[in-house]
This record gives structure tokens, sequence and C-alpha cells, in this order.
């Protein structure tokens, strides 16, 4: 998804990130890399 | 390690071979009979030749085929748990009566990655917190504003120099083709919350798209040359996707 041509756009990108990073904490989200076997 | 389907056919062969035997085995006078034994088979020994596909089959090959079968299922019946059990980390749900084999599965794989057990903590206390709200800038529409104005311009400079009123009338199309672009920039409504993206495209047609935060993986900033210039940047994340490795 693209945001195009906005004002500020670093200052967002870092409410973006702060954002991210609280809702994966809050929800308890994990990334995993698993074998897959084809 | 076997397909689960062709084991299958393994052991059902297996059995039909089995009772193909015993039959022959009650006939008086059979050859086979000393080969078969009683109730079962030996370690080794050949049920085959009774049937074309079994021929080669022997007791103790048959029994690993059914174990390999056994354990490949066991395997598919685990991966979909410890699958469930992910999906139930990824959406981060309490645990319900439902799912309790992923709730297991969940378990086990925190204990056996070495991972910490988390309790889920609470929702935050303002779910959708306005982070910006908007529409991008009528500069991404410069190159075109600029083709139609030139066009503009020289469809008046024929029709003035050469006399030419018709011609004038054509300048209708490049103002119609800058006031569509114009009004499709316009009407894309982005609003970032703390929550999740939404944006609303469309002139005539809408289509709203949300995507979660947090389900955004990377986010990247762009900056063209003619939208530095004017202090202006593309955002772009990437969702979360499954990805296989090779």
């Amino acid at each position: 998804m693209i945001i195009p041509a906005i004002k500020n756009a670093e200052q967002l990108r870092q409410q973006i990130r702060t954002c991210v990073e609280a809702l994966r904490v809050s929800r308890g989200v994990r990334e995993m890399d698993m074998d897959v076997e084809t | 390690m076997l397909d689960g389907v062709v084991g299958a056919e393994v052991v059902v062969a297996y059995r039909v071979g089995l009772r193909f035997a015993r039959e022959r085995l009650a006939e008086p006078g059979d050859d086979h009979a000393d080969a078969i034994g009683g109730e079962g088979l030996g370690r080794g020994e050949r049920v085959g030749e009774f049937l074309p596909g079994m021929k080669r089959l022997t007791a103790r090959r048959a029994n690993g085929r059914r174990m390999n079968r056994s354990a490949s299922q066991r395997l598919r019946e685990a991966r979909s748990r410890i699958l469930r059990g992910i999906d139930i980390c990824e959406i981060g749900q309490p645990p319900v009566e439902k799912s309790k084999d992923a709730v297991i599965a969940r378990a086990g794989l925190a204990q056996a990655f070495d991972l910490p057990q988390l309790a889920p903590m609470p929702a935050p206390s303002s779910p959708r917190t306005p982070l910006w709200s908007g529409s991008p800038s009528q500069w991404l529409n410069f190159g075109s504003f600029t083709l139609c104005l030139l066009t503009s311009a020289a469809l008046a400079f024929v029709a003035i120099h050469w006399h030419v009123p018709l011609v004038a009338t054509g300048i209708a199309i490049p103002v119609a083709i800058a006031f569509w672009k114009w009004l499709k920039v316009r009407s894309l409504k982005i609003e970032v919350t703390s929550q999740r993206i939404s944006t609303q495209v469309g002139v005539l047609s809408r289509h709203r798209e949300d995507m979660e935060l947090y389900r955004v993986k990377d986010t990247t900033l762009h900056e063209p040359f003619l939208l530095r210039l004017v202090g202006r940047a593309n955002i772009s994340s990437d969702r979360r996707t499954a990805r296989r490795r090779t």
C-alpha cells in the first residue's frame, strides 16, 4: 500500500512504525520461519 | 518416505494378499501353505506370488510401509496443529474451547523453540487514534497537467495563427483530461489510524481497502526528485505474507 506525495512523510512513517510495534506486542504476534518439505 | 496414498494402497494390497493366501492355505495340497503359517506371517516371509502386484511384498516390508503411513499421517496432523497454533499466535485471540488443540500446539511450539510464554496484553485504550488523513498532493499530476497545458497552447496557436476557429474547440479535450486527473487524485482519501490504514479510491465507483497495521512488515520512504523539490514523499508498506524457503 502506498501513501503518495504527502508532507512530513518521515514523521508519519515513524508514527506508523511505532504503532506497528505496539500492536504486535499487544497482540502477541511472533514470527517464525518454518521449513516446508516439497 | 512413501506418500500417504501409496502407503494406503500397499496396506490394502497387503490385506487382500493375506486373505488370498489364507484361502489358498485352506485348499488341500497347496504348496504355499508352509510359507504362509497359521495366524500370521513370519518375519521376512513372502506373501507374494498370489497377486501380480504383490510378488515381492514381504511381511516386514508391508509392516514398515504401514508404519510409514501412520507416521506420515501423524506428521500431517501435527503440522496442521502447528499451523493452527501459529494462526492463533498471529491473531492473538484468547484460548477458547474449540481450539484446544491449537492452544496445546502453541504451548508446545513455545516450549520447543524456547520462546517466552507471553500472556496477551489488553488492547490499547484508544483503539482508533487518528494519525493522519487527507488526500495526496496534486503534484502527482504535474506531468499530465504540463502536457495538457502544452497541448492546449499548441491548439490555440494553430487556431489563431492560421485562423481556424474550429481547432480551438479541441482545447476542451486536454482540459477534460486534466480535470479528470485532478478529480482522481482529489477523490483518493487516505486515513491512517493507530490500528489500520484505510484508502478510498474512485470517482464514480468507490473502492475501500483497509490494512491492519500489525500486518505491516516493512515501510519504505521514497522521495522522487520532483516531490523532493516540493518537500513531499511517498510511503509504501509491505504486508506480512507467507514465504516458502527454498
